[in-house]
């Protein structure tokens, strides 16, 4: 059964002045793994994951957060690094007495995941990342600067409806891939959701997603030296162009022993375009099944080069 | 309509039936954005009806969903009288 039969709690954490908040779901039975914290992307926040949530607490806790600058946690400076944002979920662990966790990063949260495991292999018992890439491409990088134009700053007023249209529309491009949006399943809804969501941002919360973004660039989101003795997983849709295959399958070549998988007829924005498969990905890993030979999954090793 | 909107939400927006019961509240019943964006959609190609999202959603539970499409269906099938 995938209906959510789990306790929920919300906890309040504070860091060097900066305020956040982590909520936890556990499940009302008990789920043998250790809990599974979700680090989402920059446009996300600890109540964007309805469906993995169901589905995951039938497995696992869930650990979801709010880190500076996203949701309901207080603003983070673009200058500050993701250092800072894998600190903040030390902390929180160290405040939830969680010694041992699996920690899933997807998209803008991979770099975050990742440093907590390099940093803190004895905390990580595994690592999963999901729309990973080395550095952000050309294409995406394009469509960040042109957000943080039209954003401005603070004292800025919104842009022009036609402005903000053509903005969204290149940022849902680049996460349900236009090239493919048709052989993608729900390509359209999540693109049709993704766009009227962007339509509705506020300024405030624009300025925000800027500081995230403005994270992102020029600059090699993973640090040297790579990540050894973590059991972990690379993931993503077969047809990402936000973190193509390539990307994904680089970072996971700087981790030792790290699986590989590519999620058929999905791209970055995989969770939502086939949910279930993704859950069962998800679930499969932090259970210690292989991952390898899935029916949703194509075989890495032979997936041909996709459009950027 | 109540069981033409699960089997929609079901087939279309790969909801679990179970929590799908008329007195549900959306959220109970597991109705988030993607599936009301995913009704939406499906409502327009199967029965030819525009409902937006921010429409559908505003429904308290599965039952006034249902009436909502149902009442939506009644006026658009009235033959235009202007």
């Amino acid at each position: 059964m995938e209906t959510m039969e789990a306790d929920e709690r919300l906890v309040p954490l504070t860091l060097g002045g900066m305020t956040y908040a982590c909520r936890l779901l556990m499940p009302r039975h008990r789920s043998g793994t250790e809990p599974l914290v979700l680090i989402g992307g920059a446009l996300q926040d600890m109540y964007s994951w309805p469906r993995l949530e169901r589905r995951l607490t039938t497995h696992t806790d869930l650990v979801l957060m709010d880190l500076p600058g996203t949701g309901s946690a207080g603003d983070l400076a673009a200058s500050a690094g993701f250092e800072v944002l894998a600190d903040s979920v030390l902390h929180a662990l160290d405040r939830l007495a969680m010694d041992r966790v699996n920690v899933l990063g997807a998209s803008y949260g991979a770099p975050i995941a990742y440093r907590l495991a390099q940093s803190h292999p004895d905390r990580v018992a595994r690592l999963l990342l999901a729309g990973a890439t080395p550095r952000v491409g050309p294409r995406l990088t394009a469509v960040v600067r042109q957000g943080l134009a039209l954003v401005g700053t603070t004292d800025s007023h919104p842009a022009d409806e036609p402005a903000r249209r053509d903005y969204a529309r290149n940022v849902v491009d680049m996460l349900v891939n236009g090239a493919t949006r048709n052989e993608v399943a729900q390509g359209p809804a999540v693109a049709r959701l993704l766009e009227r969501q962007l339509m509705r941002t506020s300024q405030s919360a624009a300025l925000r997603y800027a500081a995230c973004h403005e994270r992102l660039l020029d600059t090699d989101l993973y640090p040297l030296g790579g990540i050894d003795g973590v059991p972990a997983l690379v993931f993503t849709g077969e047809h990402d162009c936000a973190s193509s295959p390539e990307e994904n399958r680089a970072v996971a070549d700087t981790i030792a022993g790290c699986a590989f998988a590519l999620i058929r007829d999905a791209d970055h924005m995989a969770h939502l375009e086939r949910e279930a498969e993704y859950a069962d990905l998800v679930t499969r890993f932090l259970h210690d099944r292989p991952v390898h030979d899935l029916p949703y999954c194509t075989d890495p090793r032979t997936s041909p080069r996709r459009q950027r | 309509m109540y069981a033409q909107l699960k089997e929609l939400l079901i087939t279309r927006a790969g909801l679990p039936g179970e929590p799908i019961v008329p007195e549900a509240s959306l959220d109970r019943a597991g109705i988030d954005s993607m599936a009301v964006t995913v009704l939406s959609m499906a409502l327009e190609d199967v029965l030819g009806l525009v409902i937006d999202e921010d429409e559908l959603s505003a429904a308290p539970t599965v039952a006034d969903l249902a009436d909502l499409i149902a009442r939506r269906a009644d006026t658009t099938s009235l033959p235009s009288t202007a």
